[in-house]
């Protein structure tokens, strides 16, 4: 039985190329493991980064998606939500627009928790109940969502809630506030593991806003038609503010996965590549070890082509066995890093695995490349005499 | 020059010469040469007189400087590599002092190396009944560690002849063997000339070993000093 199984006794499937080429990959089973475990850890490296990457991107749109429809009135250049103060006033005069159905103002405020979730970090988003007309109440799993009237009650994303351990009626202490759960909810998205909406009153104190102000003011139009229509009232009519849709943001959110992606890759890419060059060394040994093989293979007969498929098979069956281990052990270490950090969305999907193994494949082909070059260059004659 | 309407090798003018530092070192001649289909020849002399020069020209491993080796009709030392390889694949069997077996794989597996590029399963019986004419069946899923000096080179004589050559040339294939198993690959070797009349070619120094072939070719500086037919072939 050859190298892991994949081949078996030639009785059965013939001595072909591609099995000498495993068999040979056997002789030395250190450096051949070595070699493999090089294109390993650059694949597991990749793979695992772009499992996080997709899940982290897909999170941030399923995020924006239950916003879908809605805009977000907030001061001029504001970098996030926090950072943004919008005058109370605004929200009765936005009620009164015919172009708009819902108006609830919002306090972003974010807080770390001892056993908080990303980082240690919680977001609550203080709200009133025309919040209700703007989200789904589908999204509420279990329990009910707090009156306007209501103090020091709180829904929980699902995800948080399962961190914290904690339930229904249960009770969380952030500050000096002691917030009842009341409500937990489940959006599928990493809402689900940052985030508590409180009453509007309770995130005021938490946030030290005056009275007067809130961070952003949400918006739902009649009709999506009129967005453009709210966009231009808000911006032309009171200075100082500006009407975000929430696509824009997943826009700006996807540029900087982009950009993100990008450094990871190169970084990641780098690693594999280091793998890869381990591959030449020691396809480049054995091809030096072999020469007096190599000779006796050509004086047999086989062609220059021959012996160098030969080469850049062995070198593809470390790549195959790298790909196949360091994408197992990137499912794992993905897997893993969403253990230790329990709100990293982490999306298993074919593509990011099948695109790290093919890379690992194609690098052990260029890889392969030159020392099937010189081992087509041998000479029959000085392999023999071992020269 | 021999000449017989039967020859299998035919060798004119053949010199060859290289560069040795400043020097530049005649290793063959004008070696002339015809050798008979289905003969014993053995090449004979000291160190550095050109023995294996002769034989890698014979077999086409090498280019010589001048001069041809005809063999079958075909001019090898013309011919372009992408079409040399194909004679060596279907007329010539090499066997060396050292075995050259692969160690990963069985003895079995070892004779049919040079059938792979060819990708035809015919081999496997062919291959069997080889190690059954020299006595290894019993020995086919043996690794060459697991085989003895003399067992190695048997299984390396079957993978010479699983192409089924006209020519095998033999390079000091009894240079790691006792004297005793020497004897027994020579034995071998006779069987195969006259069971499958393979022309067979032996270069050695050991001249014991020459004395059982039907022809003797001594060389010297490059040069064929002399050329004897026996009358008994072995």
């Amino acid at each position: 039985m050859h190298l892991l199984g994949l081949v078996t006794k030639w009785e059965f499937y013939g001595l072909n190329i591609v099995s000498f080429s495993i068999s040979n990959l056997t002789r030395r089973k250190g450096r051949t493991s070595l070699a493999i475990m090089g294109i390993a850890v650059g694949v597991m490296l990749i793979s695992s980064l772009l499992l996080i990457m997709d899940g982290l991107e897909t999170s941030i749109s399923d995020s924006v998606d239950i916003l879908s429809g809605n805009l977000i009135v907030q001061k001029e250049g504001s970098i996030d939500l926090t950072s943004s103060i919008v005058n109370m006033s605004l929200v009765d005069t936005l009620r009164k627009n015919p172009d708009i159905k819902a108006v609830s103002p919002e306090i972003h405020v974010a807080k770390r928790l001892d056993e908080g979730g990303l980082i240690g970090f919680v977001v609550l988003i203080g709200i009133t109940e025309s919040y209700g007309e703007l989200v789904s109440p589908s999204y509420i799993k279990y329990g009910k969502i707090f009156s306007e009237n209501e103090t020091e009650k709180a829904n929980i994303g699902i995800k948080l809630a399962e961190q914290l351990n904690l339930g229904l009626d249960d009770t969380l202490i952030v500050e000096s506030f002691e917030f009842n759960i009341n409500a937990i909810f489940e959006t599928n998205t990493l809402i689900d593991s940052t985030t508590l909406l409180v009453p509007i009153s309770d995130a005021r104190v938490l946030s030290g806003l005056p009275k007067e102000v809130v961070n952003i003011i949400e918006v739902r139009p009649t009709n999506p038609d009129r967005a453009k229509a709210i966009k231009e009232y808000v911006e032309s009519n009171f200075d100082g503010y500006e009407v975000i849709f929430p696509q824009e943001l997943l826009e700006e959110g996807q540029e900087i996965m982009a950009t993100l992606r990008g450094v990871i890759l190169t970084i990641s890419s780098i690693a594999v590549i280091i793998g890869g060059i381990g591959i030449a060394n020691t396809m480049l040994m054995s091809v030096l070890e072999r020469t007096p093989e190599i000779g006796v293979l050509k004086a047999t007969g086989w062609s220059d082509f021959n012996v160098s498929y030969s080469i850049v098979l062995e070198s593809i069956g470390i790549g195959i066995i790298g790909g196949l281990i360091g994408t197992t052990l990137g499912i794992s270490a993905s897997l893993a890093a969403q253990e230790f950090i329990p709100n990293l969305p982490v999306q298993i999907t074919l593509l990011p695995l099948s695109q790290s193994f093919l890379f690992a494949i194609g690098l052990s082909i260029l890889s392969g490349i030159y020392p099937a070059i010189r081992a087509a260059r041998i000479s029959p004659i000085s392999a023999i005499k071992g020269e | 020059m021999n000449k017989s309407s039967e020859d299998i090798i035919k060798i004119k003018d053949l010199a060859n010469e290289y560069r040795l530092g400043e020097t530049i070192v005649n290793a063959l001649i004008d070696v002339n040469l015809c050798v008979e289909q289905k003969s014993v020849v053995s090449i004979i002399g000291p160190s550095g007189s050109g023995k294996t020069t002769l034989l890698n020209m014979i077999g086409g491993l090498d280019r010589p400087s001048k001069g041809q080796v005809i063999m079958d009709g075909f001019d090898l030392s013309s011919l372009p590599e992408n079409k040399l390889y194909k004679i060596r694949r279907s007329r010539i069997g090499f066997i060396f002092q050292h075995f050259y077996l692969i160690p990963t794989l069985t003895a079995l597996e070892n004779i049919l190396v040079p059938t792979i590029p060819i990708r035809d399963n015919d081999f496997k019986d062919k291959a069997k009944n080889l190690l059954s004419y020299v006595g290894l069946i019993n020995r086919q899923n043996h690794k060459p560690s697991q085989l003895s000096g003399g067992e190695q080179q048997r299984v390396a004589i079957c993978r010479a002849l699983i192409n089924e050559p006209e020519v095998l040339l033999c390079d000091e294939i009894t240079g790691e063997l006792d004297t005793e198993t020497g004897k027994q690959i020579l034995k071998l070797l006779k069987k195969i000339n006259q069971e499958k009349g393979t022309t067979i070619i032996l270069v050695t120094h050991d001249e014991k070993i020459a004395e059982e072939s039907n022809r003797i070719i001594t060389l010297s500086d490059g040069r064929i000093v002399n050329d004897k037919v026996k009358e008994s072939s072995i």
